[in-house]
């Protein structure tokens, strides 16, 4: 099988349910990504990407010790984490509007529903690599511009908006 | 402002095009192609057992927790964090599977429990923790996948209902 190009990209997955993390992995494997880091607490998440840098997080909400939002406070705001600006996805089975918008003020770049789909999840990771969004930095907020616009359109579409008529 | 506290600086960093840079600018269509994707949703497809396995066995949870929140109410306060957990753990499971309406069940109980009143559960309360847990258990005997259809409306109708008259 020809190695994918997503092989070099290193993700950290973030759940405490066994079974959904090893299943992440899975689909993440089958989509051809290579360096995967399995996290089974937000606890642990936070070690790792105080040593290490990570391209990529998938993160459960809930969990036992501290919840996919501490973590995702954690790397935006404290200087032990050495990614701060790396995109991370919020799989959750949280659907009601307050926790979306309570993520999307957390600094989430992505928010994913459970049940998912490969579809949906390829959705949100091609966003994060071909359209990633300006980052803010303020003393209230830390992360991903919270407007989505078409400000910056995929590499490889043209930019709708230059030679448009005024 | 007084003269000595600092500016609010708000900084905007452009777009980090590094992560596709890395990969080699590759064409994403080809990256993700469509077999690419469905072969990882056949990985979800496959999962289903195990997750129903372990789903079961959160019902069973619910079910001996609902059998002595019955026998001995005033249990019931202690044991709202099993229909809490098991429920959020049945939903996730559930929904990973197209049991989409014995997820949108188990949410249900979660977020009734979670809103409960502790020092003061009713009868209704306990009524409507057992009406989520027989209905769960009769979906998922009976196997109903997906919304459920008309009925699966009329179920979640009911159930909210109740869920409102309950609060007041």
């Amino acid at each position: 099988m020809q190695k994918s190009q997503l092989a070099t990209i290193r993700v950290l997955t973030v759940d405490d349910e066994k079974t959904i993390l090893r299943l992440v992995y899975d689909v993440l494997a089958r989509l051809g990504f290579r360096d995967i880091t399995m996290a089974h607490s937000g606890r642990q998440a936070i070690e790792l990407v105080s040593k290490q840098p990570f391209d990529l997080i998938i993160s459960d909400w809930q969990m036992g010790d501290l919840t996919g939002i501490d973590l995702v406070e954690f790397i935006r705001n404290n200087p032990a984490c050495i990614c701060p600006r790396v995109p991370i996805i919020m799989l959750t089975g949280n659907t009601e509007a307050h926790y979306v918008i309570r993520a999307r003020n957390t600094g989430i770049n992505e928010y994913l529903i459970k049940p998912f789909s490969s579809e949906q999840l390829v959705k949100r990771i091609r966003g994060i690599i071909e359209r990633p969004r300006p980052f803010v930095i303020s003393s209230v907020y830390k992360g991903p511009e919270r407007r989505r616009s078409d400000a910056n359109p995929p590499p490889d579409k043209p930019d709708r908006r230059k030679g448009k008529k005024k | 402002m007084a003269a000595d506290e600092p500016e609010d600086e708000t900084r905007i960093l452009p777009p980090d095009m590094s992560l596709y840079n890395k990969i080699g600018k590759p064409d994403m269509n080809k990256v993700f192609a469509p077999e690419i994707v469905q072969a990882a949703q056949q990985v979800i497809v496959e999962a289903a057992t195990t997750l129903m396995d372990e789903t079961k066995e959160a019902l069973n949870k619910i079910k001996q927790a609902q059998a002595e929140s019955e026998k001995d109410p005033q249990k019931t306060a202690a044991l709202l964090p099993v229909f809490i957990e098991q429920g959020f753990f049945i939903k996730a499971r559930t929904g990973l599977s197209n049991y989409n309406l014995v997820a949108e069940m188990a949410k249900s109980l979660q977020i009734y429990c979670e809103a409960i009143n502790k020092e003061n559960i009713t009868t209704k309360d306990r009524d409507i923790i057992k009406w989520h847990v027989q209905s769960i258990d009769m979906l998922l005997t009976k196997d109903i996948k997906g919304d459920g259809g008309p009925l699966g409306a009329t179920i979640m109708d009911e159930i909210r209902r109740l869920g409102s008259i309950a609060k007041g």
